[in-house]
């Protein structure tokens, strides 16, 4: 197959994995002592004419704050691939883009922390997730080799679950996953512009030992990583996360501290918003107040520049969540 | 003193009666005057008249509203003869049946049921004591105090909750001791909270018997300083009802014990029996939870696990235990699992149970053991806190109005986006409509009155809903 520029893959790919983590919790979907949602989970997407429609798809999936342009950017590729003489990077795309927008669900849900919205989210992700399981099979099928498209059915296989699956579903996937990015690093540690490799490090991190885990080759390969890439920002940030559980702050300030000069791609502005959130929080529990300041001017900055952003706040319901009722400020 | 006072003053714990019955004395509130409440009459007037430090007695009888105690060492007590006890009924209509809001505030004695939300709740309350109580659901806690330091929970018994029968929310220095929950999705839990102790609890089919949690997502970042000791937890097997997409529908059936990214965490002493998935499960929170927050440690350190009893665990797992067993290669559940993360854990006399994802745990060594700590409540009583009308409005909202509303999406009630565009900036108009409302959509259920709460409560929550709520 032909292969896609490291810096294609970087933006087509570069907030797949955002914040999703590791979740093993239920995920059964259905409403109960809320809405039926899930008739938001419908959004209007008029599929272009082939010619334009990879540019109009490119210019839904750059709104990656919008979980409508983000779903009709993966259908609109989805229609793409769905076509007889779809070539396998056309497959590619649109499993890139069909993970991204599962991950954008995901995370909103994340952040419904009391699942006020389940329905929507549900459909949502039903949807997704069912044109994504027939396009990494097919992708399989006519790319078996190809780093790249190894790594993006691995991404796949370990977003799709996160919400909807039960636990056993996103470990064997999560396994499936480990296995398809060790086979695309050893053809290409650079492959999907290196996220393949540090996902791989995670994925070691954050399984349990005793299903594959194993954090000396983590954090090796997030090392590796982080040399291959150093202007990744959702690298950086997790490394940074990984040498403070480890207790080494010094490294994690560090980490964080490189975050600052890197400036947001158009494509990747809500995922610098959301990592500088994440670094400032984390500077926040390392107790470096000069480094919170630096990350939310920063941050203040990319919001008042860009007021379509998500600012990622947990609505108070349930008796939790809003603002802090003392302080009145998020938190 | 009721006999049952006589019975928990003269009725020793193992370690700790000598400083509990000195914290409990400090707690009890010296009254100046006594109110009598008889079956016909209302709670909520006898608290309107009381002054801080008064005693409420409410006679036997069935009492049907919700009563809000925002004065200091008010004493509620109900009073028992022949049997009969006096009942708070919810009748599945009013939404909670004893708010707390006041510091120094005791409720003994009653018998409160079928609310919708809380059964009892202290919200930014000190120097609580919650004890002898029966609290019936179906509910969503049964006792939950929330933003509160020091204070006891004791020989309560609580039931049918949709989430924890016992809640303690981001509170401080609180001993849950001597009570029996059960028929719950958890039996007891302390979120986000740092010294609580634990002890001599009776909780048997729940869905999870006793859990410690940090989650992300709450303003306290910090669960730390808990000990789970002597306690009888059996038989959690409860199929999980609790919503889908709520936080509880991860609660793993099956389980005694969860210890989900707390710090310096004591489990010790135990009996531990007949949980079919197993005893305890330690983890990261981010293994049950996605909610990023990265603020707080989501790992658990420096835990000990100390001599517990084990017996017949984990001989038919479920869930999320048995897909982590089938990981491993396991078919049948263990007394003491782990996810392996975190640091400067150990467990005591490894040899006696049968552990996975331990590895990285230490020995505990044969004398460890947490029995000095008798208690977690203060030896003095916390300075009670004054709360400026912001606040109020603030405590308020998430206590009251956020079990039913949210503010862009349909829950129960309308979005409060809807009811900021209905009102714009005319809070008095919304805090007079709250008290006394009508229904005004033929979509949603009507909303139960809340004029049990002070005008200038319900006027701190209009204003903060107009005025300040964004999400």
């Amino acid at each position: 197959m032909k292969h896609l520029s490291k810096s294609a893959m970087r933006r087509a790919f570069c907030a797949v994995l955002l914040l999703s983590r590791m979740s093993l919790s239920s995920g059964d979907a259905g409403p109960a002592r809320v809405e039926d949602s899930a008739k938001d989970a419908i959004y209007d997407c008029q599929v272009p004419q082939a010619a334009e429609a990879p540019a109009r798809a490119a210019e839904f999936g750059a709104a990656s704050w919008d979980k409508n342009k983000l779903g009709c950017a993966a259908d609109i590729w989805f229609s793409l691939a769905s076509a007889p003489k779809a070539d396998a990077v056309t497959m590619l795309q649109t499993l890139l883009a069909t993970t991204r927008y599962i991950d954008h669900v995901n995370t909103l849900w994340s952040y419904d922390l009391y699942g006020v919205r389940t329905p929507e989210w549900a459909a949502r992700l039903q949807h997704a997730i069912e044109h994504g399981k027939s396009i990494e099979v097919r992708l399989g099928e006519v790319a078996p080799d190809d780093p790249n498209a190894l790594a993006a059915r691995a991404l796949f296989k370990v977003t799709w679950p996160l919400r909807v699956a039960e636990t056993r579903t996103q470990l064997s996937e999560t396994r499936a996953a480990m296995a398809l990015l060790k086979k695309a690093v050893a053809g290409d540690p650079a492959a999907l512009g290196g996220n393949a490799l540090w996902v791989l490090g995670r994925l070691y991190y954050e399984m349990p030992a005793f299903a594959g885990g194993d954090t000396v080759k983590a954090l090796a390969l997030l090392d590796e990583a982080h040399r291959r890439t150093p202007d990744s920002i959702s690298l950086l940030r997790y490394t940074a996360y990984v040498y403070a559980q480890e207790g080494n702050a010094a490294l994690a300030r560090r980490k964080l501290q490189e975050l600052l000069p890197i400036e947001a791609r158009a494509s990747e502005l809500q995922l610098m918003a959301d990592e500088l959130k994440n670094a400032g929080d984390l500077a926040v529990r390392l107790g470096d107040s000069g480094l919170v300041g630096q990350l939310g001017t920063k941050r203040g900055a990319l919001l008042k520049a860009h007021t379509q952003l998500l600012r990622r706040q947990v609505t108070a319901a349930n008796m939790h969540g809003g603002v802090d009722p003392i302080t009145g400020k998020d938190y | 003193m009721t006999p049952r006072q006589e019975i928990y003053r003269s009725t020793p714990t193992r370690f700790g009666a000598p400083l509990a019955f000195a914290a409990a004395l400090c707690l009890t509130p010296l009254h100046a005057a006594t109110l009598t409440v008889k079956a016909g009459e209302s709670i909520q007037s006898a608290v309107t008249r009381a002054q801080p430090g008064d005693r409420i007695e409410v006679l036997p009888g069935r009492y049907h509203e919700t009563v809000f105690i925002d004065k200091d060492r008010i004493e509620l007590r109900g009073i028992a003869r022949a049997g009969q006890w006096a009942v708070l009924d919810g009748e599945a209509t009013l939404n909670d049946g004893i708010l707390v809001a006041g510091h120094g505030v005791s409720v003994e004695g009653m018998w409160v049921k079928r609310f919708k939300g809380n059964g009892i709740m202290t919200q930014g309350s000190n120097n609580f004591r919650i004890a002898h109580n029966v609290v019936e659901g179906p509910c969503f806690y049964a006792i939950f105090p929330q933003f509160g330091k020091n204070g006891l929970i004791a020989y309560n018994i609580a039931y049918g909750s949709e989430d924890a029968a016992i809640y303690i929310g981001m509170s401080d220095s609180v001993d849950v001791v001597h009570n029996e929950t059960y028929a719950s999705i958890i039996g007891i839990e302390s979120e986000n909270s740092r010294n609580i102790l634990m002890e001599n609890n009776y909780v048997h089919d729940n869905v999870l018997g006793i859990a410690t949690t940090l989650l992300p997502g709450l303003p306290v970042k910090t669960a730390d300083n808990l000990i789970i000791r002597n306690n009888f937890i059996a038989h959690n097997n409860k199929e999980n009802s609790a919503p889908p997409g709520a936080i509880t529908a991860g609660a793993p059936p099956g389980l005694g014990i969860l210890v989900l990214g707390t710090d310096h965490t004591v489990v010790e002493g135990n009996i531990v029996r007949d949980n079919e998935s197993g005893a305890l499960l330690i983890a990261e929170t981010s293994f049950f939870v996605s909610t990023p927050d990265d603020k707080m440690d989501p790992f658990p350190d420096n835990d000990q696990i100390l001599r517990n009893v084990s017996i017949n665990n984990g001989a038919t797992p479920r869930g999320v235990i048995k897909d982590l067993l089938e990981a491993a290669g396991h078919d049948h559940g263990v007394d003491v699992l782990s996810t392996g993360k975190g640091r400067d854990n150990c467990i005591a006399n490894r040899g006696s149970v049968v552990a996975l994802g331990t590895d990285r745990f230490a020995d505990c060594g044969a004398t460890t053991t947490s029995v000095a700590i008798v208690s977690m409540q203060t030896r003095e009583a916390v300075a009670a806190r004054s709360y400026t009308p912001e606040q109020k409005g603030r405590l308020t909202y998430l206590a009251v109005c956020s079990g039913c509303h949210t503010y862009d999406s349909k829950l129960i009630g309308p979005p409060m986006l809807t009811v900021k565009a209905l009102y714009g900036k005319d809070s008095q108009r919304l805090a007079d409509w709250i008290a006394h409302p009508v229904r005004k959509r033929p979509d949603y259920p009507e909303m139960p009155p809340q004029n049990y709460l002070p005008a200038d409560i319900r006027l701190a929550v209009a204003k903060y809903v107009l005025n300040e709520l964004s999400h």
